[in-house]
């Protein structure tokens, strides 16, 4: 070994020397050939055992001291390879030692144990678990009131059901804590010979294990109580189930930990690996294990096939094919020793009917959630209708009751994308560990896995967390659009009608974030630099923007006057000068109609100020002119009196908040008083109302005599002659100049 | 109500059974309570041997003892011989099959401790640890699960006797860890008494190969020194043993053989029983009520598990298709205490004789007598609040 690593060094020397003395050859090719002397010293040197010594350390520190060499993928599937022909010539060797195998582990059995020994630590091991029995068993008589509660109740509220379950099942594991403090702890406390010492703890572990399994396969099963059953299955299904997965666990369990007493019986004289023997027991044990997977597989599915209709009989065959294939598989990697790939197929096999078996659930719950909210609306409609409405209508609902929305079906999707988006990173971490990818290590220089590996974990959590959010933010988006009802022809629409404007926007703009955020996120994991994306982008962005800097200044304000419910669609506003009923609202701009037909658009950027005539209430004021001598107190008992009439009125009079009524006298004139009445309606109606009061007040009016005051100019005449036809007309043309003098402007209309 | 007209018998075996078993409860707690002085040291455990174990077998109580005994387990063959059904809860279960197993565990502790006494050997804590660890470490091993059964058993007894009392309803609480120490202390100090021996043997196994350097020597352990004990009409004692072992095993198994031949010469009718609003279930004539009602995983409160004691299973009987059997002495009694009106019955006691039956749980199933303690302020607030 030495002489051949120092030849390698050697020649490592030459190899340098050769290089330097070409690269000193270049560069000074002056320099001689060394002479026979040098050489002479040189091999002297390489002769002295304290160089060859020094040369030698030298050597191993560099090998201990060389970084961990990656690997070519060449190389480790040649290791790989060699692995699984190691395991195959162990495999042949434990075939030939098969049948000495009970003997020689017997023999090691007797050789490490007395028969007194056995019976005695036999004994110490009831005894601990006699502890750990009766330390569960106290825990158990404290915990049985509120397990039986559980138990017992119905649960109508899938959470209070799912509460009730996991209650159930942590209290099952403060048993087997109990049980485990005092059987382990017991067992701790005392110093064992290591081959005692594994055994009876692996006959304790393993029983905590099994029960452990057991313990979560209740939570699930639930065989005896069937309303904490978080499974879709019947009865007689759980129990098969349950007591084949118990079954096979605790198979599983002895075996290994059988196989694992017997290994550290065997190999105290084998280095390595186990002794053929051994081997040769595992091996059976996992074709039996195997055997009786297919079996409990089998098994499970004719009792599925006979109690249960959830599947159809084609997919229940796919099932069943896929997980005998998974048994088979793992068995085979078993065999050749291929860990890492047992663990993969195991994790993934697992994981896809898993998957299905939470949606399942999911499905369940909402249907369960779904039937209750139902079951609950329609008990609750009958009382509603008790209010004064009209009969037919009544009859109407009953005819066909009104679709009741339960508020849990959007809700849905974004429960299962969450279970699902939990199973993807259980599962990835999982592969993970078992790949010993390291991706939590920040290694200088990662392999080829770790790469792989850590690109495709960024990029999954990346897509799958962008989904989920997509999800969420779509079904709550669409949940708020589908309770929007677009208002009947010739009803005002409610202020939920401008989410039915925000909320599409809303939506396209959170898919493109969301869209340009995981493509930049899963570019980054692979190692392309997105800075100059970034910038370009931006540059882009900033580019825009000053171009576009109206359009984004009108789509920001518009959010913003959307958000203040300054206007909906239908109302009749007054912007700057202009005024009309909101006909379109885009988010740009706004589309008015003028009472007269014109459309004007305005940019929402434009708008400073808005003036709405259409919110809550309007009040009108009206005014007579009557003469002087009119009664004032008839003008207030007529106007009551109409107003009483409008109010009654089938058509309007809903809408009328406070009905006419006089003012009194608003002030005097110079021929005449003007009386004031006023009335108050909601928004629109006032016109109706305020034809309809001038046409009453003038009809009254004129059935209780009461003349409207006319303009009339009186013209005093000294003298008591009676005038002639000149003088006359020349009165009469002055009074008409009095006349035709403007008068002081009336109440400026302000009708559309 | 009128006067009790069924047998009484009923009653009077359970009276015998609940007070010989407590009987021999008391008896195994003072045993494991010396046992227990292990932990101490084996001079503790020699020291309380007078006052703890040995009183048992002093001319008075030894008799006494031994015929708790025999009466407790001929009264648990009949308790199992009368049992329509096995498939029960898991405690009684458990109760069941530890009270068959014990006679036949117990025989080879008692017979050869008895006949020791008789022969005038003294055999302390000392010498039996000694047997137990190093001379007989099966039968060291038998005495482990000897314990753990026995006690299970008398567990089993004790907590649904306790259960059914209503006054004893704060005290369980506080009986469950003692219930719990006294074993596991017993183990303890067993186990800490052997490990001391088993050090001492080593050592002076260790000393002998040392002071002879004796290579030939074959016995992994040294003797105890009880060769006397072998001596003293061994084989007697060993057939006793296991003639007492075969006799109750085999008296087990006739008794389950009896049964099940009465079971299968017992004409049995379809019974329809519906539940409060439950499914109607469909149960035989042989079965009481709450064996059926258990069988078909109908929940219902049973604290004393079917003894007719606790009164928590009454049912209120709505509508029977043929009249049902009269109150037996041990029902009307039950029935009487709880003062019960004319159409309730006693769910664990009835056993219809076929047709449709519909009944109504009295209590909830989790009922328990805590929970009286919660119920009580109800009615007296409802009232209160009512013309608020």
């Amino acid at each position: 070994m030495g002489l051949l690593r120092i030849r390698a060094w050697l020649a490592a020397i030459l190899l340098i020397l050769s290089a330097a003395l070409a690269t000193a050859q270049d560069a000074a090719p002056a320099i001689d050939a060394p002479s026979a002397n040098d050489l002479h010293e040189f091999t002297r040197l390489l002769a002295d055992d304290r160089i060859q010594n020094w040369l030698q350390e030298q050597a191993n520190d560099a090998e201990a001291a060389a970084p961990q060499n990656i690997k070519s993928i060449r190389e480790q599937l040649a290791e790989a390879t060699d692995h699984v022909g190691a395991r195959v010539a162990d495999l042949s060797a434990a075939w030939a030692s098969f049948s000495e195998a009970p003997e020689v582990i017997a023999q090691k059995w007797r050789e490490q144990l007395t028969p007194d020994r056995r019976v005695r630590s036999l004994t110490f091991a009831l005894i601990f678990l006699f502890f750990g029995a009766g330390l569960e068993w106290l825990s158990r008589q404290y915990t049985n009131p509120l397990r039986r509660r559980i138990e017992f109740s119905t649960f109508k509220r899938p959470r209070e059901r799912l509460f009730a379950a996991l209650t159930r099942t942590a209290l099952a594991f403060v048993g087997l804590t109990m049980f485990a403090i005092g059987s382990i702890g017991a067992f701790s406390t005392i110093d064992w010979p290591p081959l005692l010492r594994t055994l009876i703890l692996a006959a304790l572990v393993g029983i905590l294990i099994v029960r452990a399994i057991n313990s979560l396969t209740k939570l699930f099963l639930a065989p005896r109580v069937p309303q904490l059953r978080l499974l879709p299955v019947g009865d007689k299904m759980a129990r098969v189930t349950g007591q084949a997965i118990m079954l096979f666990s605790a198979m599983v369990v002895f075996a290994v930990s059988l196989i694992d007493v017997f290994d550290q019986l065997t190999t105290s004289d084998v280095k390595g690996g186990m002794a053929p023997e051994t081997l040769s027991v595992a091996v059976l044990f996992a074709v039996l294990l195997l055997v009786a997977a297919l079996l409990l597989i089998a098994i499970c599915f004719g009792q599925a096939r006979k109690h249960s209709d959830a599947l159809s009989d084609r997919s229940m065959a796919r099932w069943r094919i896929h997980l005998s294939l998974l048994s088979a598989l793992v068995f085979v990697t078993w065999l050749f020793d291929v860990r890492a790939l047992m663990w993969t197929v195991l994790s993934i096999g697992l994981a896809i009917p898993i998957l299905k078996l939470l949606r399942a659930w999911t499905d369940m719950t909402f249907d369960q959630v779904i039937a209750d909210f139902r079951a609950k609306a329609e008990n609750a409609t009958p009382p509603a209708p008790s209010e004064p409405a009209d009969t037919t209508i009544e009859e109407d609902e009953l005819v066909e009751p009104a679709p009741i929305v339960d508020p849990y079906e959007t809700y849905r999707p974004i429960a299962q994308r969450l279970i699902r988006f939990a199973m993807f990173i259980a599962l990835g971490l999982t592969l993970a560990l078992i790949w010993n990818a390291g991706i939590f290590e920040n290694s200088e220089n990662p392999t080829v896995a770790q790469r792989l590996f850590s690109i495709l974990i960024d990029s999954a959590a990346a897509v799958l967390i962008a989904d989920l959010i997509w999800t969420w933010g779509k079904s709550s988006i669409d949940r708020r659009l589908a309770a929007y009802k677009p208002p009947e022809d010739g009803q005002a629409p409610g202020p939920e009608a401008r989410m039915a404007t925000l909320l599409p926007l809303l939506r396209v703009v959170l898919m493109v974030t969301l869209l340009s955020m995981v493509v930049m996120s899963v570019l980054s994991s692979m190692g392309v630099n997105i800075a100059p994306i970034l910038a370009g982008a931006s540059v882009m962005g900033i580019a825009i923007g000053f171009g576009a800097q109206s359009l984004v200044k009108d789509v920001v304000s518009g959010i913003f006057f959307l958000v203040d419910d300054a206007f909906r669609v239908g109302e009749y506003v007054e912007i700057d000068q202009l005024r009309g009923t909101v006909e379109n609202i885009s988010i740009r701009s706004l589309q008015i109609r003028h009472h007269r037909g014109a459309v004007h658009t305005l940019p929402f950027g434009e708008l400073k100020s808005m003036t709405n005539y259409s919110r809550d209430w309007v009040i009108m004021k009206l005014e007579f002119r009557v003469p002087f001598d009119t009664d004032l107190q008839l003008v207030k008992k007529i106007v009551k009196k109409v107003g009483a009439e409008l109010k009654a009125n089938e058509h309007y009079g809903d809408s009328i908040l406070d009905t006419l009524k006089s003012q009194g006298v608003r002030r005097m004139e110079e021929f005449n008083m003007v009386v004031g009445v006023k009335f108050m309606t909601r928004p629109g109606e006032q016109w109706l109302v305020r034809r309809d009061a001038y046409q009453k007040v003038r009809d009254a009016f004129e059935a209780n005599g009461i003349r409207m005051a006319e303009r009339n100019v009186k013209v005093e005449i000294a003298g008591d002659q009676p005038l002639t036809e000149e003088e006359r007309k020349a009165v009469t043309a002055a009074a008409q100049d009095a006349i035709t003098q403007p008068v002081a402007p009336g109440v400026v209309p302000d009708e559309p | 109500m009128n006067q009790a007209k069924g047998p009484r018998s009923g009653l009077i075996v359970r009276t015998m059974r609940i007070w010989s078993g407590l009987f021999l409860l008391i008896f195994v707690t003072s045993h494991l309570l010396n046992l227990s002085l292990g932990v101490i040291s084996l001079e503790a455990m020699d020291a309380a041997r007078p006052y703890l174990s040995e009183i048992w077998a002093s001319p008075m109580l030894g008799p006494l003892l031994l015929s708790a005994l025999v009466i407790h387990f001929f009264l648990g063959l009949w308790a199992i011989y009368r049992r329509p059904t096995l498939r029960t809860n898991p405690q009684d279960l458990v109760q069941l099959l530890s009270g068959v197993i014990v006679v036949p565990l117990l025989a080879t502790h008692a017979i050869g401790v008895a006949s020791l006494k008789i022969n005038g050997v003294t055999f302390d804590y000392a010498a039996a640890t000694r047997f137990f660890w190093l001379a007989q470490p099966q039968i060291g091993l038998l005495q482990v699960v000897l314990l753990s059964v026995v006690w299970v058993h008398g567990c089993a007894g004790l907590f649904t006797w306790l259960r059914s009392k209503e006054s004893m309803r704060n005290m369980l609480g506080w009986i469950y860890p003692i219930a719990v120490a006294v074993p596991v202390l017993a183990l303890l100090g067993f186990a800490e008494a052997g490990r001391g021996v088993l050090v001492d043997a080593q050592a002076a196994q260790r000393a002998s190969t040392q002071a002879y350097s004796a290579p030939t020597v074959t016995a992994d352990a040294p003797r105890p020194a009880a060769p006397a004990v072998q001596r003293v009409a061994y084989q007697t004692v060993k057939t006793a043993t296991s003639q007492v072992i075969w006799w109750s095993l085999a008296l087990a198994a006739l008794t389950f053989v009896a049964r099940s031949v009465k079971l299968a010469l017992q004409p049995t009718q379809v019974v329809l029983l519906k539940h409060g609003d439950a499914q109607p279930i469909t149960t035989q004539s042989n079965l009481s009520i709450l064996d059926s009602f258990k069988q078909n995983h109908q929940p219902h409160a049973s604290l004393c598990e079917g003894r007719g004691r606790c009164g928590t299973c009454a049912v209120r009987i709505v509508s029977s298709e043929f009249p049902l059997p009269e109150p037996t002495a041990l029902e009307m009694k039950t029935l009487r205490r709880i003062g019960a009106a004319e159409d309730v019955r006693l769910a664990c006691q009835l056993t219809p004789s076929g047709g449709f039956l519909e009944v109504d749980p009295l209590y909830p199933a989790d009922y328990s007598f805590k929970d009286r303690d919660f119920e009580q302020p109800d009615p007296v607030t409802a009232p209160a609040e009512a013309p608020a």
